[in-house]
């Protein structure tokens, strides 16, 4: 057990484990690209028929939803975190090279399971890593900046990969994306393994005191009212938000022929770019105004987004209104783990509830493809955008309603 | 198991595509008739050979899943993910998916078999589609599990 003192000299990271984070975050996003809605247009390239590529992606999708809370659980326990880390990049590394060379059934389906293993656990492993390096007076503000990384990779990677796969081959993104685990490896072994506190990663340190805390079992844990209600509003964000992008996509497709490509790509790396440039202030806010007028503002913006999609049929008009994902986008990627220390202070399950807000983000959004995919069919695009935006008004009146301050009040 | 089913349709597609560049209704009847001339010859193996010699370069058989298309004025428009059979075993359509990046946005449309041509010109045999780009946007959306609406080139 350490005494105060030591734990005081932890709380200053110094600037090497900074950086490290920095270059960690943005190569795990390059890393993520390749693994989406990208995987079955490589299939199809190999040749595969609709009914094996359906099958991969649901065995993707069910096991994506069970593993959640298991790997926020695994980081939780784990001593080093960073390792654990270095073990997830390492996963899907492997997972990259399994699919890029071995295109057949049972290789896929291992390497699908490998990534969604992975991920699961690279996720809360990520702001495990934070928490512990900068601890809670400090993870606002570096929140923010792993924010601003990860949407400059995913920007960046949607763009070279994209380029990639159009110029050279679908196969050649997947061989980029496992010699990109290179780079992720050696930024996190920038970080310092003895300035990541595990105690602290895992939201075990008292908020009084900072003496660590044995953990609160889970079904305690589970009965934690903000906990509960954080993860209904995160889900009903993701019901109206998951369909929208690809839904933008399509009628993207439908309504221009020739820049469909480059407009859809705008879309995509757009928000990307508003990320990157908001999402520092968006944790400082988040320290000086509190949590819950952030969180406010990112549920507010996506009904508007959701009603604009739904009224305009120009693509140039859309890719602007493409711009307020990336407010929802900030607000999101800055809140949810920041909230989620908040509530899991001196519980030790930092990691934990992340997974639980995971498996709701993934039910989330699979009802919203559901449900988008029904309304377009039926009623149009127009009904669809707005059926996602009413879900949206919903999310946001339920935090309005419910959602408490978590920001703890200064001592 | 279910890599051996996948090799099992792509030989289908295969031969579904031979009966339709050789002398498609006329195949099986061909192929009934050689055997009185030649009894112990595969009557398939005969046909394909006839066809061969008849067809000149195109006798080569190619693999159709996956494959890029074109139209006449633009390369790369989509791919070939699916063939449509009528109950006859007649191939009737190719399900076609374009548009999108990173496969976001991407549309599945089905189109008239006819309206694909397959050129063998060249170093790369290439499939050209005989429609327009505002055709295939505007098709309807393909959905495995409905009667599939298939366009035609000239509509």
């Amino acid at each position: 057990m350490r005494d105060s003192d030591e734990q005081d000299a932890v709380h200053q990271p110094s600037r090497a484990s900074q950086r490290g984070l920095d270059w960690f975050t943005f190569f795990v996003a390059n890393l993520q690209t390749g693994f989406g809605p990208f995987l079955s247009v490589y299939l199809t390239t190999q040749k595969w028929t609709q009914v094996d590529i359906g099958l991969i992606l649901s065995i993707g999708s069910i096991a994506g939803l069970a593993s959640q809370i298991p790997g926020g659980w695994v980081v939780d326990a784990a001593v080093s975190k960073r390792r654990a880390a270095m073990l997830a990049v390492i996963a899907i590394g492997i997972s990259a090279v399994l699919i890029a060379v071995l295109p057949i059934f049972v290789m896929i389906c291992a390497a699908k399971l490998l990534h969604v293993g992975g991920s699961s656990v690279l996720g809360p492993a990520i702001a495990a890593v934070t928490l512990g390096l900068v601890g809670h007076a400090a993870i606002g503000e570096r929140l923010g900046r792993n924010a601003r990384y990860a949407a400059a990779g995913n920007g960046l990677a949607a763009g070279v990969m994209g380029a990639c796969g159009y110029f050279v081959s679908a196969q050649a993104v997947f061989y980029v994306t496992a010699v990109l685990a290179i780079p992720t490896l050696l930024a996190i072994s920038r970080v310092r393994e003895e300035e990541v506190y595990a105690v602290r990663a895992d939201g075990g340190l008292c908020a009084s005191d900072g003496a660590p805390v044995g953990a609160l079992s889970i079904g305690r844990f589970l009965r934690k009212p903000d906990l509960l209600i954080l993860t209904t509003c995160i889900m009903l964000f993701h019901v109206a938000n998951a369909a929208m992008l690809p839904l933008v996509g399509s009628a993207m497709t439908m309504r221009s022929s020739q820049w469909a490509t480059a407009l859809v790509a705008a879309c995509i790396v757009a928000p990307q770019l508003i990320i990157a440039m908001i999402s520092p202030t968006m944790g400082r806010l988040a320290e000086t105004w509190g949590r819950r007028p952030v969180l406010l503002l990112g549920f507010g913006v996506l009904p508007l987004r959701g009603a604009l999609l739904a009224w305009t049929h120009d693509p140039y008009v859309i890719v602007a209104v493409q711009l307020l994902d990336g407010i929802s986008g900030a607000v999101l990627g800055v809140l949810v783990p920041l909230v989620l220390s908040d509530i899991s202070r001196g519980t030790g399950r930092f990691n934990f509830a992340q997974g639980v807000v995971g498996s709701a983000t993934g039910i989330g959004a699979a009802l919203s493809t559901i449900a988008a995919g029904y309304l377009a069919d039926r009623y149009g695009m127009t009904t669809a955008f707005f059926g996602l935006a009413t879900a949206a008004v919903v999310g946001f009146l339920v935090l309005l309603a419910t959602m408490p301050e978590t920001k703890p009040s200064p001592a | 198991m279910k890599v051996a089913s996948r090799v099992c349709l792509i030989t289908v597609v295969g031969i579904l595509l031979l009966g339709n560049i050789g002398v498609a209704p006329g195949a099986a009847q061909t192929g009934a008739a050689a055997p009185l001339a030649v009894p112990a010859a595969d009557p398939l193996a005969r046909s394909v050979e006839r066809d061969s010699r008849r067809l000149g370069r195109s006798h080569e058989l190619e693999s159709v899943l996956g494959r890029e298309i074109r139209t006449r004025v633009e390369e790369d428009v989509g791919r070939i993910i699916d063939l449509l059979a009528d109950r006859s075993g007649q191939v009737r359509a190719a399900v076609i998916e374009f548009g999108g990046f990173m496969g976001i946005g991407t549309r599945k449309i089905a189109v008239e078999w006819p309206a694909l041509r397959f050129e063998s010109e060249g170093k790369q045999p290439t499939v050209i589609l005989e429609m327009t780009r505002d055709q295939l946007r505007t098709a309807p959306e393909y959905k495995p599990n409905e009667p599939a609406v298939v366009r035609k080139a000239d509509e």
